[in-house]
C-alpha cells in the first residue's frame, strides 16, 4: 500500500457500511485478517493489492484506494475465499459489491468494455465453438438454442449497460 | 453418611481434585473410563513453560493417588447414574465397572500376557501410531498396571480360540468369565473432569488429514517427539521414516472460526511452541514454522518462552493461515500457501511435515454424562459453569466443575481449578478433621550387623538391553556388608514390590538398594516399600542406572555395565552409613492468615472459614475490596464487581470465623506450617497471631503509564479504566475520536517481559461500550496480537460489527504520540494493511498493564519465599502446584501470582483455601526428615549459618545455632559454611558424601580413559541429566554423578577430596541464576567453585579440570553437550598426576 502518512481525515469511516448495507458486502465487517482468502486465491501472486489487503482498505476507510484498485476487477470469482474464511466473510462478493460502486462512481476499465461490448453484440460471453457443439451431440446433449440477440441487447438497454460499455451504435 | 466424595475423570485435573480431597480426609471414589489413569497429560512428551517431562511429573501423583488410603479408584468403569437424594444433599451413584477379564488383585503387571498375544492392534495411547496387544496394559506407566482384555479384538472372544494368555500367565489372573460390575455408593458430591478431545481433521478436508501421511495432528506429533513413542522419540516423517528439513504447524485448525468451532482454544499457541523447541532440540538444522492469527501467549513465562523460542531457537512465527495442504507430487513433500501479512507477500513452502493444531472440543460422551448428571452445556458444548463469581459451580448444586470439560485451559489452570472444585465439594460434607489410616507397621529394631539388600531392575529392556544386569547382580554380591542382591523385570510393578518387601524379612536386610531409574521419581515408592516392611525408609538409597546409564550409553554396554558397577559401590558406601531418621510431627493451630482483602483474599478467606476454621483476613488499606472494587467492570458481562464483591464481603464481616484486620501489615512471620507466629501493625500497636497456614493474596496495582504515550503530560491521554469512568459519567460527547493502545509498556524485550493478560478484554468491553453509548465515535484499537479468553471471541467479533477499526502494530515500530494544538496525535503503521495512519484523538486510551506490588519484594523476604523475575510471587510449580509455595503451609493466588481474570481470581483462590485445608484438617504435619542439625558441642556461635540460611530455619539462639525442622527444606548450604563443621546435613552428610566420592574412585578408569565426579544438585542438574536419558542423548560415560539436594551443598572439601582421590576432573552443576530451588545455594557454589579453582592453581593443577554448570531440568541436550565438553577438555589437559599418588588415604 501507499508509503505516504495517511491522516484519519482523509478515511471515510461510513465506507465499510456502504459495503456491508449491499446484499454483497454484508460479511465484510467480520475480518479478522487472518489471511486465509490471500492464501487460496489463485491470483494473490500477481494482484497488486491482496484479498485480505482489499479487505482491510474497506475497513479502514480508504475508499478512493479501495475503488481504484486493479484487483477487484480481475477476481475470477471462484469463491475459494468464501468458502474458507474462518469468519465467514465472502471476500468474492464484497468485490463485487465494490465494483459495483466503483462501476457506479467511475465506470470500468477498458478492458471490460471490450469484453461488454462482445456480449452486447453477440448475447454470449464466450463464442460456442464447432467443436464444442459436435462434443454435445456426441455426449448426446440437447442442442444449443439460439441466442436471442436483440432481447438480450433491450434486457442490457434497460440496465443502462450499453452507456456503461460505451457503446453508442444503437443509441444514435 | 460418611464424607464420600465422587470424582469422575482421572486426567490432572481429576487426580488433583481427588488428592486434595483425599488429604482433607474424604473419602474419593475416582471413577476412569480408560483401563489407566493419567489422561492426556500422560500422552505428552513435555509441558509449557519449563519443558519438564510431562509424564515425570505425572507418573508420581498417579502412584501416589493410588496408594491413598482414602481413595478408591474405579478404572474401566463408567459412570451411569447420579441422582439427587431428596432433603439430603447427597446424591445415589451407580458405577458400572467394565470386565477386564482379568483379575486385578492377582495381575502382577509382569506383561508377559502382552508379549505372547498374537494380536495386534493399533494403541490409542499412541493414537493408532503404534500397536498394542489385545490383552495390553496401554502405557508403561499405567495405573492400575493391571492388563486389560479387548473383547472386540481378542481371538478368544471373536473366533473361541488362542487363551495363550491364560496358559502364559504366571499369577493365573486371566478370567474370560468376568463379567460387568455394579456399584452402588452415596457420595455428597461430584467433582466432574472428563478433559477434551482434539477436532477431527479431516472434516476440514483442506489440511489434508489422513489423506496425506505426513499432515499430522498435534497430539500425534507429540508421541513422535516422546522417547517412549512410536518412533522412539525419533522425529521422522510417517511416509518413509526419514527425518523432516522442515516442519510447520498451523494454527486455528477449527478453531476461531464460526463455521466450525468460534471460540479460541487457548493453548494451542503454546504448545505448537513447546513442540517447535523440542523439535529443535532433537535437531537444530529443522527448519521451524509456526503459522497463526493472534499468538496466544498470555500466561505466566509464556511470552518469555515465545522469546526464546523465536531468538534461541530460531524459530519462525508468521502471522498469516494458509487455507490448505496439497501434495507436491515432484518432491512427494507437502505444499502450502501461506500470506506472510507482515511484508504483504504470498509464499509457498514445500515442507516435510505438516503439524495440524485442531480445536479443542470437549471429550466424546460429554454430552451424555451431562444429561446423567442433569447439568447444563454451554453455548460452545463444554459443560457449563455458573459464571465468573462461580467457575466451578454447575446448574446442580453439589456438582462441579474442573478442567478442560468447562472449557478449553492449559494445565496450570486445570490443576487450580480441581483444587477449587476440590474446596467446594468439601463443602458440602461436615467433615473438619481428617481421617487418614495408613498401614503403619512398627520399625524393626535394626541390630549391628549390616545387611545389605540391591535389586536390580531390567526395566523391560529399558535397562536389560542396554548392559549386563545379571553381571551387575554378580558384582553387586561382592560388595560389603551386601547379603542379597536379585534382578526384577520392573522394581516398581506390584509384584516386585511385594517381593521386595518379602526380601527385607526373609533377609532380615536393614539398608535397601534398587538399582533403576531416577529417584526423582520413585524414591518415594520405594521407601514407602521399605516402611511397610519395618524399615525405615531412610535406610534406603537409589541408583540411577537408566537415564544416567543405560539410555545414554546404548552403543557402550561394557562401559554402561561397570558404570553400573560404579554407581551401586557408590550407593553401597552411603547405605552403610545411612541411619534411620525421623520425621517430627507437630500439631497445626487450627487457623489461616489470609493477606489481602481483595477479590481473592476474601473468597480464600470465606472458604475456609466456612468449613470451621478461624481465619484472620488481613488488609493494609482501611477497607475491603481491593483494587477493583471502585472502579471495575467484568469484561463483556456489564456487571460491576461491586455486584460481586460486595455480598462476600457481606458475608466475610459477618463470619462469625472471621476476624478483619484493616490498616494492617505484616512485619514478622516465624514458625513453620502448623504453627506460623506473625506480628502485625496495626495503627501503630503491635498485633500478634498464632496460624497454621498463610494465604497470599496481595493482588496488584495498574500501573500508571507515566511518561508513556504522553500520558501525565496531556489529559486527554487516560487509562481504560479512567475512560471506562468518563464512559459511565457521561463526560464523553458523540463523534469523539478514539484510539485505544494496547499492550502498553508490556511484551517488552528487557523489563516488563509479560503480557497482561487482561488488557485485550478491557480493550474491546471498553470499546464497545463507548460506541454503544457514543455511536457515532470513531474507535481504534491499536493492538499487537489480541488475547481472548473463550468468550471474548464472541465480542471481538461484535467489536467488528460495530465498525470499530482494529490496527495491527509490531513492538519495533510502535505507535507514536505527539501534541498538536492540545491535540494529541496518533501515529501508528498498520502491518496488516501496511499503511502509515495519523490520528488527530479527542482521547487517546492506555491499557495500563497490571504490575507487581513494590511491597512484594518486603513481605516475599518476610515470608521468605521466592519471587520471579517479574517480581510476581513464584509458585512451587508451573504445572502441578500453581497455588503452592516451595515452603510448606505458604499458599497464593490471584494477580499477585500473575495477572488474571476475575474468574481465574476466584477459582485460584478456592484452589488455595483447599490446599490450605489440607493441613489444618489434617491437624497433623510433619517435618522434612533430610533437615540439618546442630552440634552445639562444635558450634562456635559464629552466626554464618543464619547468614546463608534462605529460610531463616537456622538461627542463633543465645550463643546455639539452631535447626528449626519444619522450616529446614535440607539444601544443606549451611554445612558448607559451617567453619566449625558443627552442622551435620542429615542424608547428605561430608561422610557419606565423602565415602561415595571414594567409591566413585576406587576402581581406575580403563587405559586411556578419564573419571570425573560430578556433583549434580537434584532439581535442575540432575533432572537434566535424567532429561539428557529421557531423550535419549548420549554423551561419554567419563562421569560419576553424586545427587545432592543442592548445589550450594558442594563443599570445597569434596571438590578437593575427589581430586586427591585422582579425579581427572570434577563437574558441580546447579540450577540456571535465579532459579535455584532453594533461592541462593547455586550462587554459592559459584563462589566456591571460584575459590577451589584458585587453590588447584596455586598447587599446580589446571582449573579447568573443575567446572561450574547451569543446567536446568529441561535442558537434557545442554548437558549431553556438557558431559562431552569436558571430557574433551579432560582429554587435552591429560589423566590427572595425584591418580597414581591417590592410593595412599586422605581423610
Amino acid at each position: 500500500m501507499s508509503k505516504k502518512i495517511v491522516r484519519a481525515s482523509e478515511l471515510d469511516p461510513d465506507f465499510k457500511f456502504d459495503i456491508a448495507k449491499t446484499h454483497e458486502g454484508e460479511t465484510v465487517l467480520w475480518c479478522v485478517q487472518c489471511g486465509m482468502c490471500t492464501a487460496n486465491c489463485p491470483y494473490s501472486e500477481v494482484w497488486d493489492v491482496k484479498p485480505h489487503e482489499i479487505i482491510k482498505m474497506i475497513l479502514l476507510g480508504l475508499r478512493e484506494q479501495a475503488l481504484n484498485c486493479k484487483s477487484m476487477w480481475t477476481c475470477a470469482t471462484c469463491f475459494m475465499c468464501a468458502e474458507r474464511c474462518p469468519q465467514g466473510v465472502e471476500v468474492g462478493n464484497v468485490m463485487f459489491a465494490l465494483k459495483n460502486i466503483a462501476t457506479k462512481e467511475r465506470g470500468i476499465p477498458e478492458g471490460l468494455k471490450l469484453f461488454g461490448q462482445q456480449i452486447y453484440k453477440t448475447g454470449l460471453s464466450a463464442k460456442i465453438t464447432g467443436f464444442r457443439k459436435r462434443e454435445r451431440a456426441n455426449l448426446g446433449l440437447p442442442t444449443l438454442p439460439n441466442v436471442d440477440v436483440e432481447s438480450i441487447k433491450r434486457l442490457l438497454k434497460k440496465m443502462k449497460f450499453d452507456e456503461l460499455i460505451d457503446e453508442e451504435e444503437e443509441t444514435a | 453418611m460418611v464424607n464420600e466424595i465422587l470424582v469422575i475423570g482421572a486426567g490432572i485435573a481429576g487426580i488433583t481434585a481427588a488428592l486434595d480431597l483425599a488429604e482433607q480426609g474424604h473419602q474419593v471414589h475416582l471413577v476412569e473410563r480408560d483401563p489407566s489413569i493419567g489422561g492426556r497429560m500422560a500422552q505428552l512428551d513435555k509441558t509449557f513453560p519449563t519443558l519438564d517431562c510431562s509424564i515425570c511429573i505425572l507418573a508420581p501423583k498417579m502412584v501416589e493417588i493410588s496408594r491413598h488410603p482414602n481413595v478408591n479408584l474405579f478404572t474401566y468403569s463408567e459412570v451411569v447414574k447420579v441422582q439427587p437424594i431428596k432433603n439430603a444433599k447427597a446424591f445415589k451413584v451407580k458405577i458400572i465397572q467394565k470386565p477386564r477379564y482379568v483379575d486385578s488383585v492377582k495381575c502382577t503387571g509382569c506383561r508377559l500376557c502382552m508379549e505372547k498375544c498374537p494380536v495386534k492392534v493399533p494403541s490409542e495411547f499412541e493414537e493408532k501410531m503404534g500397536s498394542r496387544k489385545a490383552i495390553y496394559i496401554p502405557f508403561p506407566q499405567a495405573v492400575p498396571a493391571v492388563s486389560v482384555v479387548d473383547r472386540e479384538h481378542c481371538l478368544y472372544f471373536t473366533k473361541g480360540v488362542c487363551k495363550i494368555c491364560e496358559k502364559v500367565c504366571p499369577a493365573e489372573a486371566i478370567d474370560f468369565d468376568q463379567s460387568a460390575q455394579e456399584v452402588e455408593l452415596e457420595v455428597e458430591a461430584v467433582v466432574v473432569a472428563t478433559g477434551f478431545d482434539l477436532l477431527d481433521p479431516s472434516i476440514l478436508p483442506q489440511y489434508g488429514y489422513t489423506r496425506f501421511p505426513n499432515v499430522l495432528k498435534s497430539i500425534e506429533y507429540e508421541r513422535i517427539m516422546n522417547a517412549a513413542g512410536p518412533t522412539g522419540g525419533k522425529i521422522v516423517r510417517p511416509s518413509d521414516q526419514a527425518e523432516p528439513e522442515r516442519i510447520a504447524f498451523i494454527q486455528c485448525v477449527g478453531s476461531r472460526n464460526v463455521n466450525v468451532k468460534p471460540y479460541c482454544s487457548q493453548f494451542c499457541c503454546m504448545y505448537a511452541t513447546k513442540q517447535a523447541m523440542i523439535t529443535k532440540e532433537h535437531n537444530p538444522n529443522i527448519d521451524v514454522i509456526i503459522l497463526y492469527n493472534d499468538l496466544r501467549a498470555s500466561g505466566k513465562g509464556h511470552q518469555e518462552l515465545v522469546r526464546r523460542a523465536e531468538e534461541e531457537f530460531k524459530i519462525k512465527y508468521v502471522k498469516g493461515l494458509p487455507s490448505e495442504v496439497q501434495l507436491d507430487l515432484k518432491t512427494n513433500k507437502l505444499k502450502i500457501r501461506y500470506p506472510d501479512i507482515l511484508s504483504g507477500e504470498v509464499k509457498t513452502t514445500l515442507t516435510d511435515l505438516v503439524v495440524l493444531c485442531p480445536a479443542v472440543v470437549p471429550k466424546n460422551g460429554t454430552h451424555k454424562l451431562a444429561k446423567t448428571l442433569g447439568i447444563d452445556v454451554s453455548e460452545y458444548g463444554f459443560l457449563k459453569s455458573v459464571n465468573s463469581s462461580a467457575p466451578v459451580d454447575t446448574s446442580v448444586p453439589g456438582i462441579y466443575l474442573c478442567g478442560t470439560c468447562e472449557g478449553p485451559k492449559d494445565i496450570s489452570h486445570s490443576v487450580a481449578q480441581a483444587s477449587a472444585a476440590a474446596v467446594k465439594a468439601s463443602s458440602r460434607t461436615s467433615l473438619v478433621n481428617a481421617k487418614i489410616t495408613r498401614n503403619k507397621v512398627e520399625e524393626k529394631p535394626l541390630g549391628k550387623e549390616l545387611r545389605i539388600g540391591i535389586f536390580v531392575c531390567n526395566c523391560g529392556a529399558n535397562i536389560g538391553a542396554f548392559l549386563d544386569v545379571p553381571e551387575v547382580v554378580e558384582f553387586s554380591k561382592t560388595l560389603e556388608d551386601v547379603t542379597h542382591a536379585e534382578e526384577f523385570l520392573f522394581s516398581c510393578s506390584k509384584d516386585s514390590i511385594e517381593k521386595i518387601k518379602d526380601a527385607i524379612k526373609e533377609h532380615d536386610l536393614n539398608r535397601v538398594i534398587v538399582a533403576s531409574c531416577t529417584p526423582r521419581t520413585h524414591e518415594l515408592l520405594f521407601r514407602d516399600t521399605c516402611e511397610e516392611a519395618g524399615l525405615n525408609p531412610y535406610l534406603f538409597e537409589m541408583v540411577n542406572i537408566r537415564e544416567h546409564d543405560s539410555w545414554v550409553h546404548p552403543k557402550k554396554p561394557v562401559e554402561a555395565t561397570e558404570k553400573a558397577a560404579d554407581l551401586i559401590r557408590m550407593a553401597v558406601a552411603k547405605a552403610r552409613l545411612l541411619q534411620p531418621l525421623k520425621r517430627l510431627e507437630t500439631d497445626v493451630t487450627p487457623s489461616a492468615l489470609v493477606i489481602g482483602g481483595g477479590l481473592s483474599g476474601l473468597v480464600a478467606a470465606k472458604a475456609i472459614a466456612d468449613k470451621g476454621f478461624k481465619v484472620h483476613l488481613v488488609e493494609q488499606k482501611d477497607k475491603l475490596g481491593g483494587r477493583r472494587i471502585d472502579q471495575y467492570v467484568i469484561p463483556f458481562k456489564n456487571v460491576d464487581a461491586n455486584i460481586l464483591i460486595d455480598p462476600i464481603i457481606e458475608m466475610v464481616k459477618n463470619h462469625k470465623k472471621m476476624e478483619v484486620l484493616l490498616s494492617t501489615e505484616i512485619k514478622e512471620v516465624k514458625g513453620a506450617i502448623g504453627n506460623f507466629d506473625i506480628t502485625m501493625f496495626q495503627q501503630g500497636k503491635t498485633k500478634k497471631l498464632k496460624v497454621g497456614v498463610i494465604i497470599v493474596a496481595t493482588g496488584t496495582n495498574e500501573l500508571t503509564p507515566k511518561d508513556l504515550y504522553g500520558y501525565g503530560k496531556n489529559k486527554k491521554v487516560v487509562t481504560i479504566s479512567e475512560l471506562q469512568q468518563l464512559t459511565r459519567q457521561s463526560h464523553l460527547t458523540d463523534k469523539e475520536t478514539i484510539v485505544f493502545i494496547l499492550c502498553v509498556g508490556v511484551r517488552e524485550k528487557e523489563g516488563r517481559t509479560y503480557c497482561s493478560s487482561i488488557c485485550c478484554s478491557e480493550a474491546l468491553d471498553c470499546a464497545i461500550e463507548v460506541k454503544e453509548r457514543y455511536p457515532n465515535s470513531q474507535i481504534y484499537v491499536l493492538f499487537r496480537d489480541i488475547q481472548n479468553q473463550l468468550e471474548g471471541e464472541k465480542y471481538y467479533r461484535q467489536a467488528h460489527g460495530k465498525g470499530i477499526h482494529f490496527i495491527r502494530y509490531i513492538s519495533e515500530k510502535p505507535p507514536e504520540v505527539s501534541v498538536h494544538n492540545e491535540t494529541p496525535i496518533v501515529r501508528v503503521e498498520d502491518i496488516e494493511g501496511r499503511i502509515k495512519l495519523e490520528i488527530p484523538a479527542d482521547k487517546v486510551a492506555l491499557a495500563a498493564p497490571l504490575v507487581p506490588r513494590e511491597t512484594n519484594r518486603n513481605l516475599a523476604s518476610i515470608l521468605k519465599v521466592p519471587l520471579n523475575t517479574q517480581n510476581f510471587f513464584l509458585e512451587a510449580h508451573p504445572k502441578l502446584r500453581p497455588l503452592d509455595f516451595a515452603t510448606d503451609g505458604i499458599y497464593l493466588c490471584g494477580t499477585c501470582h500473575s495477572p488474571q481474570t476475575i474468574e481465574e481470581c476466584v477459582f485460584q483462590a478456592l484452589g488455595a483455601a483447599s490446599r490450605a485445608l489440607i493441613p489444618l484438617m489434617k491437624t497433623k504435619v510433619m517435618g522434612e526428615a533430610i533437615t540439618a542439625e546442630v552440634n552445639p558441642d562444635l558450634c562456635i556461635s559464629c552466626g554464618n549459618c543464619e547468614v546463608v540460611c534462605e529460610y531463616g530455619a537456622i538461627r542463633l539462639e543465645g550463643s546455639l545455632a539452631k535447626v528449626n525442622p519444619f522450616l529446614c527444606k535440607g539444601c544443606g548450604t549451611c554445612a558448607v559454611e559451617c567453619p566449625a563443621k558443627a552442622i551435620t546435613m542429615y542424608h547428605f552428610d561430608d561422610y557419606q558424601l565423602l565415602s561415595m566420592i571414594r567409591a566413585a574412585l576406587e576402581k581406575p578408569p580403563r587405559e586411556g580413559d578419564l573419571r570425573a565426579v560430578a556433583f549434580f544438585c537434584n532439581w535442575c542438574a540432575y533432572a537434566g541429566s535424567d532429561m539428557a536419558g529421557v531423550s535419549r542423548f548420549s554423551y561419554p560415560s567419563t562421569a560419576r554423578i553424586i545427587r545432592v539436594m543442592c548445589s550450594g551443598r558442594v563443599d570445597e572439601m569434596h571438590i578437593l577430596q575427589a581430586f586427591l582421590l585422582g579425579a581427572d576432573g570434577v563437574l558441580v552443576g546447579g540450577c540456571h541464576q535465579g532459579d535455584c530451588h532453594y533461592i541462593s545455594g547455586n550462587l554459592m557454589a559459584e563462589k566456591r567453585v571460584k575459590k577451589v579453582k584458585g587453590w588447584l592453581e596455586e598447587v599446580g593443577l589446571e582449573p579447568e579440570r573443575l567446572r561450574l554448570e547451569w543446567v536446568s531440568a529441561g535442558e537434557g541436550k545442554r548437558l549431553a553437550e556438557v558431559m562431552k565438553e569436558f571430557t574433551a577438555q579432560l582429554r587435552k589437559v591429560g589423566p590427572s598426576p595425584l591418580r597414581e599418588v591417590s592410593k595412599g588415604d586422605i581423610e
